[in-house]
């Protein structure tokens, strides 16, 4: 913002064309650039070529494991691409990531709404609340829901009660269904905070607007609050989805070997077999995975403000 | 409830009777009881937190009264939901929607109502506002004035028998607010709707409206045309709030003919009898207030001018400050008796007429004067803050 408003100045600068100012504001906007271009070369661009560089590596013949060195070996992304047993995990990573975003709307949207419309003086008390589990890591709270979700747990104890599990049959840890409300869980904030914040932003009067021109109620949460929160909505999925799908730390904690996700390879390959190429081509492979899924849904919600 | 009539097809007078409106244990609108006459431009007029916006709330639907009741010609809309209505509003600051067109703006109504023939009335409507060249343009692209002509658009298209606006140009610089009065009457004319207008701008509900209702402190101090409003003001709270007057204290000493005999500290007056807010006791002896706006005194040098009229209606004093504004001079005059006294000179001629320190005779034509009751306060609704929102 600061910046766009400082090339307009540059540019209201050359239309009255006095020189003085012109030759200072013209290296101002560059200036407020690059801090924001140095945080993105040391944290973005050096690590992504350096990652694409290692999936171009090859083993040193003779060498130790995990020993390779710098060629241009393309055939590693062919190797991988042809790879069957990569098929399922990365299929699931998405499937799992999607289930994951569709919970966390679902759960996120009305709880954002009612923080935004409902909540009055406690406003800030539930924000604080949606931000607090953040004081604990992310480990443990993953861990914790092996708990909540443990066949002794109160959640399968509850189910037994109602009668959807039998003695002995069912149970929820470790399964699909753990890891997908393991990911909606770490998730929910990323959904609840972005919908939150362009909900606050709908003025009140639009809504009475609507009422006053026949659009009361749903239908005019539908015609006037949903479409002016979707912004707030496409934030809110890209930045559930987009780190879901990477994730392995739920699938490691809340699955089982039946439950791989695309993360649980790479963070294998890596640490494991010390295969870096493999695992730098797999990260490889996701990043474009998941951006072709973005560009798709960016496209299909079209929100102009984001592309 | 049984509703035998058709609430949204109602048509008339609006009346409200004995409506009250408390928020815990502030009463914002006291018991009150109004008639507006079908198609006529009505104002409800006062400061801020008098309780005009919140009986504009209540006719929208906004807001359920605490008592009495709302009807259109026969129709009672008091409980009715705000869609049920056949009243629009025209929301202060516009509230358009950002993400939809101008078209799909003005078109919202009628959409929502399945109307048969969208696209010809919302032509029509941006035709009456003469912005049918932005139709696919979004409201953040258009002007304060635009858009407010827009949400008028927005409203009027959907033909309700009541149009509300809430400081429909309150947003606007002075200029374009000139120029929207003068649009708005037009466009009120044109369609013939009731138009209910509430501000706090005395200047825009006398340009515009038929009718003025001066509310104050949740009750209706005075109703009736500009003119009457201005020119007979009831109370000292119209009196100031409507232009600016002389309010002397002064009491009174007897009668001659048609006429009310007075007298202060300055001289004695006379007023006629026709000028007397109702309700206003004048027998001799009663204090009472005179009034006498500015612009209708007549300011002459005291070392040039004759003898003092035998009438009375004249003060003396000396100039103690004056404000030259173009058109106008407007000066303060310390009389002899302690009163100060505003009065407003034409510029008849080039320059200010007399300098601060000038002895003047100021005096005024009895049939401009009014007398209000004594026990009101001289002050009242001179100082409101008149540019705070409601």
């Amino acid at each position: 913002m600061s910046i766009a408003a400082a090339l307009g100045d540059v540019q209201r600068d050359n239309l009255q064309g006095s020189p003085q100012p012109q030759r200072r504001g013209r290296f101002v906007p560059y200036l407020l650039m690059l801090p924001g271009l140095l945080w993105l070369g040391v944290f973005f661009v050096i690590p992504l070529v350096t990652l694409f560089m290692m999936s171009l590596q090859t083993a040193v013949p003779g060498g130790e494991i995990g020993e390779y060195e710098q060629t241009f070996h393309f055939a590693n992304y062919v190797e991988v691409l042809t790879d069957p047993s990569y098929y399922t995990p990365l299929f699931r990573s998405f499937v799992y990531a999607a289930c994951a975003t569709v919970l966390a709307l679902l759960i996120g949207y009305p709880l954002a709404y009612f923080i935004a419309f409902k909540s009055g003086r406690f406003r800030n008390v539930f924000l604080i609340m949606v931000i607090a589990p953040f004081f604990v890591s992310f480990i443990l709270r993953t861990i914790a829901w092996r708990q909540i979700l443990a066949d002794e747990g109160p959640v399968v104890a509850a189910m037994k009660w109602v009668g959807f599990f039998s003695d002995g049959i069912g149970g929820i840890y470790p399964s699909a269904l753990a890891v997908v409300l393991g990911l909606t869980y770490n998730f929910l904030p990323f959904m609840t905070l972005p919908i939150y914040a362009s909900l606050e932003r709908v003025d009140p009067k639009l809504v009475e607007a609507a009422g006053d021109l026949y659009a009361p109620g749903f239908t005019g949460f539908r015609k006037v609050t949903l479409p002016l929160s979707m912004p707030g909505v496409v934030a809110g999925t890209l930045l559930t989805f987009i780190p879901a799908a990477g994730d392995y730390v739920n699938a490691a904690l809340l699955g089982n070997s039946k439950n791989t996700m695309i993360g649980n390879r790479i963070d294998y390959a890596f640490l494991n077999t010390n295969d870096y190429p493999t695992a730098a081509v797999l990260s490889f492979v996701l990043m474009a995975c998941i951006l072709a899924v973005v560009l798709v849904y960016v496209r299909r919600v079209g929100t102009e403000d984001l592309l | 409830m049984a509703r035998s009539t058709d609430v949204t097809q109602a048509d008339g007078d609006l009346t409200l009777t004995n409506l009250t409106k408390r928020f815990g244990d502030f009463t914002a609108v006291d018991d009150l009881v109004l008639t507006v006459p079908q198609g006529s431009f009505f104002a409800l007029l006062g400061p801020s937190g008098c309780g005009k916006t919140t009986t504009l709330r209540m006719v929208a639907g906004l807001e359920e009264p605490t008592a009495g009741s709302i009807a259109i010609g026969d129709a009672d809309i008091t409980y009715s939901r705000p869609y049920q209505r056949p009243v629009n509003t025209v929301f202060q600051n516009y509230a358009l929607f950002p993400h939809l067109d101008i078209y799909e703006n003005v078109a919202f109504g009628l959409r929502r109502r399945k109307d048969a023939e969208v696209d010809r009335k919302v032509k029509e409507a941006l035709e009456l506002v003469e912005l049918h060249h932005v139709m696919r343009r979004k409201p953040g692209q258009l002007s304060g004035g635009q858009q407010q002509r827009i949400a008028l658009a927005r409203a009027i298209v959907n033909r309700p028998a009541v149009l509300l606006l809430d400081e429909p140009l309150g947003a606007l610089d002075l200029k374009l607010r000139r120029q929207m009065q003068l649009e708005l009457k037009r466009i009120q004319t044109e369609v013939g709707i009731t138009f209910i207008h509430v501000t706090h701008d005395q200047e825009e509900a006398m340009t515009m409206a038929d009718t003025v209702a001066v509310m104050n402190a949740g009750v209706i101090e005075q109703m009736g045309s500009p003119i009457d409003l201005y020119e007979s003001p009831n109370t000292a709270f119209v009196a100031n709030f409507l232009g600016q007057s002389n309010l002397l204290p002064a009491t009174v000493t007897g009668a001659d003919g048609d006429d009310v005999l007075l007298s202060d500290a300055d001289g004695a007056f006379r007023v006629p009898r026709a000028r007397v807010a109702p309700g206003v006791d004048v027998s001799a002896g009663r204090r009472v207030l005179v009034g006498v706006r500015p612009e209708k005194i007549h300011a002459e040098l005291l070392a040039t001018a004759g003898d003092a009229p035998s009438h009375g209606n004249f003060v003396e004093g000396t100039v103690a400050s004056a404000l030259f504004t173009g058109v106008s001079t407007q000066y303060e005059v310390a009389t002899r008796g302690g009163d100060v006294i505003g009065v407003f000179v034409q510029n008849l001629r080039p320059g200010a007429v007399f300098d601060p320190g000038t002895a003047v005779r100021l005096s005024w034509d009895a049939g401009f004067a009014f007398i209000l009751d004594g026990s009101e306060d001289p002050n009242a609704g001179a100082h409101v803050d008149d540019e705070a929102a409601d």
